[in-house]
């Protein structure tokens, strides 16, 4: 059988997703990834409605840590089989991780990637979010308190948090958070770094 | 560049989602399914732990109202899946992120034109109720949001698809299938 690059045609009851092309696989991955961590925002959303903002961002930031970004660790490394203990590991996971990496990304079929990972040394990397959805969605809702929860309550101790499960010696640092002046400007800058 | 069946291999900044096989693609989206279920869970149980688990469940509920149109036009747009009948809403199921992630072994299968089976054979989150004696959480799931969730995600493909369980848990062995539903439009 043809490989199938979306399903407007016929129902096939035998059908099997590697019946689909590898763009198609990666929409149906780039989707299911959006649902994910939206429906994280959704909970907020409805809990800062009923609860206001500080009980729902409570119960967020407890829903992530821990169990949320194990979770996450766990259900990226297994299918990818990602080990190790360095930064690169951490990179590797970052770089495939449904609730991050795989959100930011450009349109099909390029799927052009707007996080970047670069290794300076085997003890000191830096990663780029170079476009960010969520910032965006803050930007244009201008819903700075929830930009502030996930820039600054969650992803900065996140990020550390889950670098520290590979290797409790790797230091995060953000260099650049938002919020920023214009849509040209990168949305943060993360440096991950090996203490000796 | 050959094509990566897993990431065990040195990291490479440049790696995009296209360098994987097609296996590690669909291990991936099962896997995002799973982390889409799951936080929906601990957000589930973190409310049922402060606030009770009527209000657990009332939350929940409403979350998936919310929710269940967005899961729909996400997969729907991804694949391209625009007709109105049962055949469109049974394609949508078969390749539906919260089915893939929580139902090993299902299958869809059309009696007519207008009538079409899902069957569920294996389902995760039955398989963890039934280990975890969560006979409340169990109905819950099933009884509330299951029958909500289809017929919401039905009514998006056309308003007149009527949504039936014919079998729904609890079941007296692990040999039975978990449950069955039939998708039917009114003519």
């Amino acid at each position: 059988m043809d490989e199938l690059n979306d399903y407007s045609g016929e129902f096939d009851p035998d059908l099997r997703l590697p019946d689909f092309s590898k763009e198609a696989l990666i929409r149906l991955l780039v989707s299911a990834s959006k649902a994910y961590l939206g429906i994280d925002g959704v909970w907020t959303t409805l809990m800062r409605r009923k609860y206001g903002d500080r009980l729902a961002f409570d119960y967020d930031k407890e829903v992530w840590f821990p169990q949320g970004l194990a979770l996450d660790i766990r259900r990226t490394v297994e299918p990818l089989n990602i080990r190790g203990d360095d930064i690169a590991t951490v990179f590797k996971y970052l770089q495939f991780s449904p609730g991050f990496s795989v959100i930011y990304v450009g349109p099909p079929p390029e799927f052009e990637p707007y996080v970047s990972f670069e290794l300076k040394n085997k003890n000191h990397g830096i990663m780029t979010v170079t476009r960010c959805n969520s910032l965006e969605y803050f930007e244009r809702h201008k819903d700075s308190p929830l930009q502030k929860l996930a820039c600054e309550e969650i992803d900065a101790p996140a990020f550390q948090w889950l670098a520290s499960q590979f290797n409790s010696n790797i230091k995060v640092t953000p260099l650049k958070l938002p919020p920023r002046k214009s849509k040209r400007e990168i949305a943060c800058q993360w440096q991950f770094k090996i203490e000796a | 560049m050959e094509e990566l069946p897993d990431y065990s291999g040195r990291l490479k900044s440049d790696l995009r989602m296209q360098d994987f096989s097609k296996d590690a693609l669909v291990r991936l989206w099962q896997a995002a399914g799973k982390l889409y279920v799951g936080l929906d869970g601990l957000w589930y149980s973190l409310i049922r732990e402060r606030l009770g688990e009527q209000m657990a469940r009332e939350l929940d509920r409403e979350l998936w109202k919310r929710a269940a149109h967005l899961e729909v036009r996400r997969v729907r747009e991804a694949m391209n899946i625009w007709g109105e009948d049962v055949a469109s809403v049974l394609k949508f199921l078969q390749v539906d992120l919260g089915g893939g992630a929580i139902w090993p072994d299902f299958e869809c299968e059309m009696k007519d034109r207008n009538r079409g089976i899902l069957t569920i054979r294996r389902c995760l989150g039955l398989e963890y109720y039934e280990r975890h004696g969560e006979t409340t959480l169990q109905k819950h799931a099933c009884e509330v949001l299951d029958v909500e969730g289809f017929e919401d995600a039905a009514r998006l493909f056309n308003p007149n698809i009527k949504v039936t369980p014919l079998k729904l848990p609890p079941r007296k062995s692990p040999e039975e299938i978990a449950c069955q539903w039939e998708f039917k439009l009114k003519v």
